[in-house]
C-alpha cells in the first residue's frame, strides 16, 4: 500500500521508493526504507498531508505520497 | 595580526537558528547583497575580536548539499568557489538527526568546521540530552552549546574564534568508493565529486549514487546519535503543544477559519498602523516644501528643490512605514511557525492556478509593495510555480494605488457606493491576479516535476532582535534599490513638467506649454477612447515612476495652490469641464475607466527592474508590462464605452 492509504495516526514502515524527481528530497527529509512514517493532518483531498517522520513532521503532496510504499506496522 | 579579514561560513537546515546566531554575533554590523526576503540572499556582517577583523557570511538554510532552490544553489557554490577559514555549523538540538546528514557533507569538504549546537533546552523538554563531549569526539570538531536566542554560549564560541587556529575536522564521514567511477584517484574527494554533480547533466545512476551516498550517512548518524543522546525525565513539551495547537490550525475545517482571522488581523493592522505615520511624513514633508518656497519664491534652485527634490525623496520615504510594517509581520509569521501552516492549508488550491503554497505570502505582500514580495519569491523550489508568482504579483493592489483609488472614487462615485468600490478594486486584483496565473499555467510548459516537501517547524515566540534586523535590513535596502529610482524619475519628471521649447530653446515655462504637456498632446488622440483629455494623459506618463505621482501631476496641472486640502482637490477636480462642450472631464464613466486602468497597468519602473532582476532576463518584464497594457487599455475602453451611454 501507499502511503496515501494509512489513516491518520497509523503508523507504517517504507519498504520502498518509487523513483522520481523528488526521491532524493524524500530520502534526505529522513523518508527511505526501513523507516517508519506516520500520517498526523489531513487537508481536505488528503492533499497535501502531514506526516511525523524520525520526530519532526513535514508536509507531502498526494503526489510523493503515492511514491512512498509502506506496511502497516500493528502495535 | 595574522590576516586582514578572516572569512567564516554559517551553515545550517532552515529553522535552526542561524540567523539568530548571526544577529548575535555581528550585531548591526550587516549588509546584503540585495533585497531580502527571509534569508534569500548572501548576507554579510563583520565583526571585530581582539582587533582581528572576521567576516561572516550567512548562507540560506538547507537540508543536504544537492540543491533544490535557487537558495540553496548558493551554499554549494560558496563551498566550491570560496575558501573559509572557519565553518561555523549550526545544528538544532531538537531535530539532530537531520542537522548531522547536512553536517556530515560539509565536514566531507576538509575545511576547519566547529559546530553549534542550539536549542538544547527544546531537547531537553522532549526529555532527551545530549552529551557535548562525546559528540565531539564522535564528530572530530569542537561542540558549543548555544541558545542564540538568549545569547547562552555565544561567549565561549567566541573565546574559541579568538583563540585558535583553526583545524579541519579530523572525521571524513563519506564513503570515498561511491565516487571512485567517476573521479581520477588523485582527485577522490568529495569537493571534487560536486564539481562533477554540478558539471554533468543529472541522470539515473548519478542520482541512485546520491540516494545511497545519504542512507549510508544516515547509517552512521544513527549509531552517533545512539551514542551521544540519552532519555531524561520529560519537562514541558513544546513538540506535543505544537500537536496539539496544529489539531486546530491545521484542521481540514477550522484550520481555513483561523488563517481567515488571522490574516484578517494581519493586514487591518498592517494598514492601519502605517496610516499614522504615512500622514505625518506627507504633511510634515508638504510644510517643508512651503517653507523652502516662501524663502524665495524667484529663486530657481528653491524651486527645484521644493517641487522635485523634496517631493522626491518624500515619495521614497512615504512607504517606509508600510515597509516595516510588512516585514514585522512577514518575519512573525516565518518564526512563529505559522507560515508553513498557511503553505500546508492553501497549497492545493495555489496549484490550480499554477503556483504552491509558498506563494501565499509574496502574493499577500504585493498588497503592500510588490517589490520586496518579488524578492521573496526565490524560496519557492520550482522554477516555474516561481515565475507565475512574479508575473501575478503585479495584479495585487499595492499601497501606490491606494492613493489614486480613494481620489478617483471620491471624484465619480456616489457616496454611498465608495466603501464598496474599494473592496471590489483590491478583489478585482486577487481574482486577475489568480485568472492570469491560470492562464500562465495552461501556457507554460516545464518538464519539471513540481513538488512540496516542507519540514513543519515547532511553534516559537519571535524574537524581537531578529524582526528588528530584518526591518532595519528591509528598509535599507528599499531606499537604496527603489529610492534611486523614485528620486531620479521625479526629478526629471519636473524638468520635464516646468521645461519647454520657446523660441528655439529650452526655457522655463508653465506646465500648458511644457515637455510635459506636448507629450501629454501626442498621446491624446490614444487616450481619448478611454476618456482621458491631455492632462490625464501628462499623470499617466509621469506616474510610470510610481502611481501616487499622478496625485501629485494632476494637482499640478490643475493649478491648485500648495496649501491645497484633499477637500479642495476633489471640488476642483469634480469642476473641470471640456472647453468645446463644457461636459465633466471627471465623470462616471471616465473615472471608472481610470480607475481599470490603475488596477491593471504596471506602471511601476522599480517592479519591473525587481521582475527583470528574479527572472534574469528583460523577456519576462516586458512580457508582462505589454500584457498587463494591454489588458488595462482594453477594459478601459470598453468601461468608458459603455458607461459613457448610460
Amino acid at each position: 500500500m501507499t502511503l496515501c492509504e494509512l489513516e491518520k495516526n497509523e503508523m507504517g514502515i517504507v519498504i520502498d521508493l518509487i523513483q522520481n524527481e523528488f526521491t532524493l528530497k524524500l530520502v534526505e527529509m529522513g523518508i527511505y526504507k526501513g523507516r517508519s512514517i506516520t500520517p498526523t493532518e489531513f487537508t481536505l483531498l488528503k492533499d497535501p498531508i502531514c506526516v511525523s517522520v524520525s520526530d519532526s513532521r513535514l508536509m507531502l503532496r498526494k503526489e510523493e505520497a503515492k511514491s512512498i510504499i509502506v506496511t502497516k506496522c500493528d502495535l | 595580526m595574522e590576516r586582514n579579514i578572516r572569512n567564516i561560513f554559517l551553515i545550517g537546515n532552515p529553522n535552526s537558528g542561524k540567523s539568530s546566531l548571526f544577529n548575535q554575533l555581528t550585531g548591526l554590523n550587516q549588509k546584503i547583497a540585495n533585497y531580502p526576503g527571509v534569508t534569500t540572499e548572501r548576507k554579510i556582517g563583520s565583526f571585530y575580536l581582539e582587533k582581528q577583523q572576521y567576516e561572516l557570511v550567512d548562507l540560506p538554510g538547507c537540508y543536504s548539499l544537492y540543491p533544490n532552490s535557487i537558495d540553496e544553489k548558493v551554499v554549494i557554490n560558496e563551498l566550491l568557489q570560496n575558501k573559509p577559514d572557519l565553518i561555523l555549523f549550526v545544528a538544532d538540538a531538537s531535530n539532530l538527526y537531520r542537522s548531522l546528514l547536512l553536517y556530515t557533507q560539509v565536514a566531507d569538504f576538509n575545511f576547519p568546521i566547529a559546530m553549534v549546537l542550539n536549542m538544547v533546552d527544546e531537547l531537553e523538554s522532549k526529555g532527551e540530552v545530549v552529551n557535548a563531549s562525546f559528540l565531539e569526539s564522535e564528530l572530530g570538531c569542537p561542540v558549543f552549546l548555544c541558545n542564540s536566542k538568549k545569547r547562552k554560549g555565544i561567549d565561549s564560541l567566541q573565546k574559541y574564534i579568538i583563540g585558535s587556529d583553526f583545524h579541519a575536522s579530523i572525521k571524513i564521514f563519506g564513503n570515498k568508493q561511491l565516487f571512485s567511477n567517476y573521479l581520477s584517484s588523485s582527485n577522490l574527494n568529495y569537493a571534487s565529486w560536486h564539481e562533477y554533480v554540478q558539471s554533468t547533466p543529472s541522470n539515473a545512476i548519478v542520482e541512485n549514487i546520491k540516494r545511497i551516498e545519504v542512507i549510508e550517512r544516515y547509517n552512521k548518524i544513527e549509531s552517533i546519535i545512539a551514542l551521544t543522546v540519552s532519555k531524561t525525565q520529560k519537562a514541558f513539551n513544546r513538540q506535543r503543544f505544537t500537536e496539539k495547537l496544529d489539531k486546530y490550525l491545521m484542521h481540514k475545517y477550522y484550520g481555513f477559519i483561523f488563517l481567515l482571522l488571522i490574516l484578517y488581523l494581519v493586514f487591518q493592522t498592517l494598514f492601519t498602523l502605517a496610516q499614522f505615520p504615512m500622514t505625518w511624513l506627507d504633511s510634515g514633508f508638504g510644510y517643508m516644501a512651503h517653507l523652502i518656497n516662501n524663502l524665495d519664491s524667484k529663486s530657481s534652485w528653491l524651486t527645484f528643490i521644493s517641487e522635485a527634490v523634496i517631493p522626491g525623496i518624500s515619495g521614497v520615504l512615504i512607504f517606509i512605514p508600510q515597509i516595516a510594517l510588512l516585514f514585522l509581520m512577514n518575519t512573525f509569521l516565518e518564526e512563529s511557525g505559522y507560515m508553513a501552516r498557511i503553505v500546508f492549508l492553501l497549497d492545493n488550491w495555489m496549484r490550480k492556478f499554477g503556483m504552491s503554497g509558498k506563494s501565499v505570502l509574496p502574493l499577500l505582500s504585493g498588497n503592500a509593495c510588490a517589490i520586496p514580495a518579488i524578492a521573496s519569491t526565490k524560496a519557492i523550489p520550482t522554477h516555474k510555480e516561481r515565475l507565475i508568482t512574479i508575473l501575478c504579483i503585479p495584479f495585487m493592489t499595492c499601497s501606490a494605488r491606494l492613493p489614486v483609488y480613494t481620489l478617483l472614487i471620491s471624484i465619480v462615485i456616489p457616496l454611498e457606493f465608495q466603501g464598496l468600490s474599494l473592496l471590489s478594486l483590491y478583489a478585482l486584483g486577487v481574482i486577475f491576479a489568480m485568472l492570469f496565473g491560470w492562464i500562465l499555467n495552461k501556457n507554460i510548459s516545464t518538464s519539471e516535476k513540481s513538488f512540496l516537501i516542507m519540514e513543519l517547524p515547532p511553534y516559537r515566540l519571535p524574537s524581537f532582535k531578529n524582526i528588528y534586523i530584518n526591518i532595519k535590513n528591509a528598509v535599507v535596502a528599499f531606499v537604496k534599490v527603489a529610492g534611486k529610482f523614485i528620486v531620479t524619475i521625479s526629478i526629471v519628471l519636473w524638468f520635464l513638467a516646468s521645461f519647454g521649447w520657446q523660441n528655439q530653446a529650452i526655457q522655463k515655462t508653465n506646465i500648458e506649454t511644457s515637455f510635459a504637456a506636448s507629450i501629454g498632446k501626442t498621446i491624446e488622440p490614444a487616450i481619448k477612447p478611454l476618456g482621458y483629455d491631455w492632462k490625464i494623459g501628462v499623470a499617466l506618463v509621469t506616474s510610470f515612476a510610481a502611481r501616487e505621482v499622478f496625485v501629485s501631476t494632476l494637482g499640478m496641472l490643475y493649478n491648485i495652490g500648495e496649501e491645497a486640502t484633499e477637500r479642495t482637490m476633489i471640488e476642483k477636480m469634480k469642476s473641470q469641464v471640456y472647453p468645446q462642450t463644457q461636459l465633466p472631464v471627471f465623470n462616471l464613466a471616465s473615472g471608472v475607466s481610470l480607475l481599470l486602468f490603475y488596477a491593471f497597468a504596471l506602471q511601476c519602473m522599480s517592479t519591473l527592474a525587481a521582475i527583470k532582476k528574479e527572472t534574469d532576463t528583460f523577456k519576462w518584464a516586458i512580457i508582462s508590462f505589454l500584457l498587463m497594457a494591454s489588458l488595462a487599455y482594453t477594459s478601459a475602453f470598453i468601461a468608458f464605452q459603455f458607461l459613457k451611454k448610460c
